[in-house]
């Protein structure tokens, strides 16, 4: 690692307090910008491209037209919108400078992702180390996808190591053997994701084969000897059939070990919101799954020796 | 919930009630044969009468009796809190009460008689006739406004109709000696009434009041027992006939249950509870009457029951959940405008569970997590409950008390042991303390204002609404509202400043002025009080009660909280000044004077300016600039309260509750530099930030409310929104305990969750701007609620009401 870690940058585009759902403890997540699959569902789109997006909220807007009046390529107008006046972004002509966000006065308009560095990261974290430390709890680095941020993700939990602070990473695992060996090296826990066992229908679901991650998924618990969360996004019509779920869990207690947990994090739709937000379109209508069926999805989870939970 | 519960349950009736005057018709025959008594003696004698011969009845199911009102949920008409006219009565059957025409021109003809000369009419013998004084009420500031009418004549309009046999009207913060009633019983403590009574002696100035507090003391302790003696009489009476074999036996035990307590030591949970509850009644009629700590004081009881097999949980539960609904007996009414305000209006009966033993060790026991359990089954607003909490709270303790938030149960609070016991003791100033041991054995009294059982008492508070003071010095010392002028013309021609520091070293100089101004006005109304309506019974349960034979007004405490200086939108005031600060001198944004053009204007054609203020940091955000303000205004106000001296002795103290007075404190205030518009409503509680001003998560506004000096103040309150998504399971709950620890660990006084109910969502759709806090929570996702689209913040909402029970 280079003597100037700390002023390493990568696009963050949250750091969100107060996480209660991503490892143990309270956490202070830090979301980073870029991922390398395209998980049909994907519940943060915003973080899929690695630069800079300008991000809009309907619901927030009023209809004033300020962002239009200033936008320098004429790329924002305002028109009928579900049932109100609203902006509409052009965002082919769109450069996300960002002029018509400071120029909104109802917060309606956002760029998500900003280039930070490690040490303004660390020093947001570590403003609610009382409260990570009296309950146990830490820092924990998603995305997007943290692999895609190496020698950044790397520093930071090196540095909020330095800081006494517990680390965890919720990864794809989709990356190569090095970068894997590099970024794990500072972690205590891995939320890692699988979301099909079937490579050919993993490549379908997220543009991606499985191959490579089952395998860093194998070496990180075997190898590095860092404790592993399987995590499981179940996702109605596309992972969530009884032979997927057992063919994961078989995975987890065959080829890991039986003090691996499988977390079901149920599908919500809320992914959909940011997709209109960001001017894409909603072309996937998937149910939210019942109570009952992921019961009955942990409960074959459990079959296998494993400790099993929904949600994070 | 059993059978008797859902029975009882089905009977709650917190409106229309039955009106009586029973209460009405004794007070005023016994006041008038005592015409010329010394007030306390006058009141002991009242109080004995009522208890005498006031109708008593016991109701189907109970198992503890006890009527606080002459019919079932029925109110009584009160006798010190202003007249009843015709129209008023004639409202009240309009408006569906259950008032008699017969009683009504009983009262009207009593009426004419009886001239209750009340707080209003004592003060106002001072304030109508002095300028300064007059102004200062008047405007507001301490609320409510003062009106001119109230002259000294006998107030006619909307009286109050209270539950409750006790001496009203309760204006207190006090939580009486229970335990000594359970342990020592009433009997000893008339003999030793009778004792002290003989051992007086006539040598000193105070001698006098002393031999006469002391016959006041026993009238109203031998009515307590005479009154017990009436219900052992009715139940044996109503045995004799009762069909049913099971009840028979009920009513039997009643009978013997009345004739032990509260004359002697209670002996069983059963016996301590009625004795309990007939103490209760007599410190009602009360907006606030405290239960205090009773998992502590009934514990032994619980446990020597338990122990001999005399009483199993189940039974504990439901005599639990049975005093759950006899406390929505408590009511009161009043006049058709207030009524139209608030049904029922506020009041506060506040039970305070687990915490730390005087020793220091853990408090909480299995009655701790009963009383939370029958929270959780009896669903009623009243009486609510309050957990202490401290670093020894058990695990399985906060889980239940979290439960019971996420089902929407709205209790109980959370308070800190820490920062309360450091108030008592007063680490800062330690000469002024009390014992740790004596301090750590705080209650609630009132919404989440803390005082010692029997040692401290607060006997007067006022709600001042700082932003006003601003409002008034901008406009040199001139109220827009009522065109009186109120403070000094300081400020005058605003150009005159030439940076910020000269500003506040004007305006410091006149909050302070203010502040001291309301201790005035407050002292006058306790000295009428003092005067007017001591309380026998109460005094007999307070601070040595009968060994000082001295009213609660009328002797000093070890620790003087007598009175309470109580600031309403201190973060407002905070905010106005930061916003002066940045906007006209740090970055010369604009003037003062044309920062008051626009105040004067309410922002009309000031839009720019308006949107520089709202874009300005808030408080709740860990932003120390504006933290540091809201801190400051804070520290001025401990400082300034610590040197007015009280009239009933030593000097003021701090509280920081809002209670709604944010809503009318709001009304007052014009537009202000905080980006309000004239009239607008202020940040709700006090160490809550504005609405919708905080966005960085709840951990943010624990770390801003953390720097204002809490332990200063008898009580500082924080409200905070929670989605349901974020107390959902045990794993969730323990997270906020964890931070609810934290918090209290380093400074923190309450919290009280509230979990966002559909309405709120609905709300929050429809007004984003004042709900940009509000998060969602799911795993590896994050947003708030407010940048979702309105399909999804529907489906949100609907999820919402799944999640209720």
């Amino acid at each position: 690692m280079t003597s100037d870690y700390l002023s390493l940058k990568a696009p963050v585009f949250n750091v969100q307090t107060y996480s209660i759902h991503d490892g143990p403890g309270i956490r202070v997540t830090v979301f980073l910008k870029g991922c390398p699959l395209r998980c049909l569902w994907c519940a943060n789109p915003e973080s899929n491209l690695a630069t800079p997006q300008l991000m809009t909220y309907i619901s927030k807007c009023t209809g004033c037209g300020a962002c239009a009046a200033v936008c320098p390529n004429h790329a924002v107008t305002v028109k009928e919108r579900g049932g109100k006046m609203a902006e509409f972004t052009d965002r082919s002509i769109c450069t996300e400078c960002g002029l018509c966000v400071e120029a909104c006065p109802s917060e309606a308009r956002e760029i998500a992702g900003k280039e930070q560095t490690v040490s303004e990261v660390l020093e947001k974290v570590l403003r609610d180390k009382l409260f990570i430390d009296a309950s146990g709890g830490g820092m924990t680095v998603s995305g997007g996808e943290c692999l895609m941020h190496p020698d950044f993700t790397e520093a930071l939990l090196f540095a909020a190591k330095e800081k006494g602070l517990h680390t965890a990473v919720e990864s794809c695992s989709f990356a190569s053997r090095a970068v894997v060996d590099q970024v794990f090296k500072y972690v205590d826990l891995d939320l890692l994701d699988i979301k099909h066992m079937d490579s050919a229908v993993h490549k379908k679901l997220t543009g991606v084969p499985n191959e490579v991650i089952l395998d860093n998924i194998r070496h990180v618990y075997h190898d590095l000897h860092v404790p592993v969360i399987i995590r499981v996004p179940v996702i109605p019509g596309y992972n969530d059939s009884d032979e997927n779920i057992a063919a994961t869990a078989r995975f987890a207690a065959e080829k890991l070990g039986p003090d691996v947990a499988v977390h079901l994090l149920p599908y919500h739709r809320l992914g959909d919101s940011k997709k209109e937000s960001l001017g894409e379109e909603v072309t996937l209508h998937i149910e939210v799954p019942s109570d009952e069926h992921m019961q009955h999805l942990k409960s074959i989870v459990e079959s296998f020796g494993l400790a099993s939970q929904i949600g994070g | 919930m059993t059978d008797r519960l859902k029975r009882m349950y089905s009977h709650i009736k917190t409106n229309y009630q039955h009106i009586g005057i029973e209460k009405f018709k004794i007070i005023t025959k016994t006041e008038a044969e005592c015409a010329g008594y010394p007030a306390i003696l006058r009141r002991g004698q009242t109080l004995k009468n009522v208890l005498e011969q006031f109708p008593i009845f016991i109701g189907e199911d109970e198992l503890f009796v006890g009527n606080p009102a002459s019919k079932p949920w029925g109110l009584e008409i009160e006798a010190g809190l202003g007249k009843w006219s015709k129209e008023e009565c004639e409202y009240l059957r309009e408006d569906g009460f259950d008032f008699s025409l017969e009683d009504q021109e009983e009262m009207l003809r009593i009426n004419e008689q009886f001239h209750p000369f009340g707080m209003y009419q004592g003060a106002n013998l001072i304030i109508a006739n002095n300028d300064r004084l007059d102004a200062f009420a008047c405007s507001g500031m301490m609320l409510a406004p003062w009106k001119k009418d109230k002259t000294l004549g006998n107030r006619v309009g909307g009286g109050a109709a209270c539950s409750g046999i006790g001496n009203g009207p309760g204006w207190n913060l006090l939580c009486i000696d229970f335990a000594l009633a359970l342990n020592k019983g009433l009997a000893a403590m008339v003999e030793e009434c009778e004792e002290e009574i003989q051992k007086n002696t006539y040598f000193e100035k105070r001698s006098f009041e002393r031999g006469i507090t002391l016959q006041a003391m026993k009238l109203s302790l031998e009515g307590l027992i005479n009154y017990a003696g009436r219900f052992a009489k009715l139940a044996d009476e109503m045995a004799e006939t009762e069909p049913k074999e099971w009840r028979k036996k009920e009513l039997k035990e009643i009978a013997e249950i009345c004739r032990r307590v509260p004359a002697y030591p209670a002996r069983t949970f059963r016996e301590a509870l009625q004795c309990f509850w007939f103490m209760f009644l007599l410190v009602n009629p009360s907006p606030t009457p405290a239960i205090g700590r009773f998992d502590q004081y009934m514990y032994p009881f619980y446990k020597a029951d338990i122990e001999a097999g005399r009483i199993t949980d189940d039974e504990v539960l439901e005599l639990l959940g049975m005093l759950r609904i006899r406390c929505m007996e408590m009511n009161q009414q009043s006049g058709r405008e207030i009524r139209k305000r608030a049904s029922g209006g506020a009041r506060w009966i506040n039970m305070t569970i687990g915490g730390v033993k005087p020793d220091g060790t853990d408090a909480s026991n299995e009655l701790t997590r009963l009383v939370l359990q029958a929270v959780r089954d009896v669903r009623t607003p009243h009486h609510t409950v309050t957990l202490r909490v401290s670093d020894s709270t058990p695990d399985d303790v906060m889980l239940l008390a979290l439960t019971c938030q996420a089902e929407g149960c709205s209790m109980p609070a959370f308070v800190g042991d820490k920062s309360y016991i450091d108030y008592f003791t007063q680490v800062h100033n330690p000469n002024d303390g009390l014992p740790i041991e004596v301090a750590r054995d705080f209650c609630m009294t009132g919404c989440i204002d803390g005082n010692i059982p029997y040692r401290t008492r607060t006997m007067g508070i006022t709600m001042f609404v700082c932003p006003l003071m601003l409002d008034i010095f901008m406009n040199n010392g001139w109220d827009k509202n009522t065109d009186m002028k109120v403070g000094h013309e300081i400020a005058g021609d605003l150009s005159k400043y030439n940076s910020f520091k000269e500003f506040l070293d004007d305006f410091k100089p006149e909050y302070e002025y203010f502040v001291k101004t309301a201790g005035e006005k407050l002292n006058i109304e306790s000295a009428v009080f003092k005067e007017l309506l001591p309380d026998p019974f109460r005094a007999a349960f307070m601070n040595n009660g009968i060994k000082s034979g001295f009213d609660c007004y009328a002797q000093e405490y070890p620790f003087e909280s007598n009175q309470l200086l109580n600031p309403v939108g201190m973060v407002n005031l905070a905010q106005c000044l930061y916003a002066i600060k940045k906007l006209c001198f740090d970055e010369k944004v604009c003037t003062l004077p044309e920062m008051k053009k626009a105040m004067d204007a309410n922002w009309e054609g000031y839009e720019d300016l308006h949107q520089k203020c709202m874009e300005l940091e808030h408080y709740g955000n860990g932003v120390d600039e504006i933290d540091d303000m809201v801190a400051q205004c804070y520290r001025w106000w401990v400082d300034t309260a610590n040197e007015t001296p009280s009239s009933l002795g030593g000097h003021f103290r701090c509280s920081a509750i809002s209670v709604t007075s944010h809503q009318p404190g709001g009304a007052l205030c014009g537009a202000m530099p905080d980006g309000r518009y004239k009239g607008e409503i202020l940040a709700d509680a006090c160490a809550s930030p504005m609405a919708g001003c905080d966005h960085e998560g709840p951990l943010a506004v624990f770390r801003s409310a953390m720097k204002i000096p809490q332990d200063e103040f008898q009580a500082m309150l924080l409200n905070m929104k929670f989605s349901p998504s974020a107390i959902r399971t045990d794993a969730d709950k323990l997270k906020l305990a964890a931070a609810i620890k934290a918090y209290f660990a380093n400074g923190g006084k309450h919290v009280q969750f509230i979990v966002e109910d559909q309405e709120t969502l609905i709300d929050a759709k429809e007004h984003p701007d004042k709900h940009n806090d509000l998060l969602v929570r799911v795993a590896g996702y994050s947003t708030y609620f407010v940048q979702l689209t309105p399909g999804l913040q529907d489906e949100v909402i609907a999820r919402t009401e799944n999640t209720k029970i």
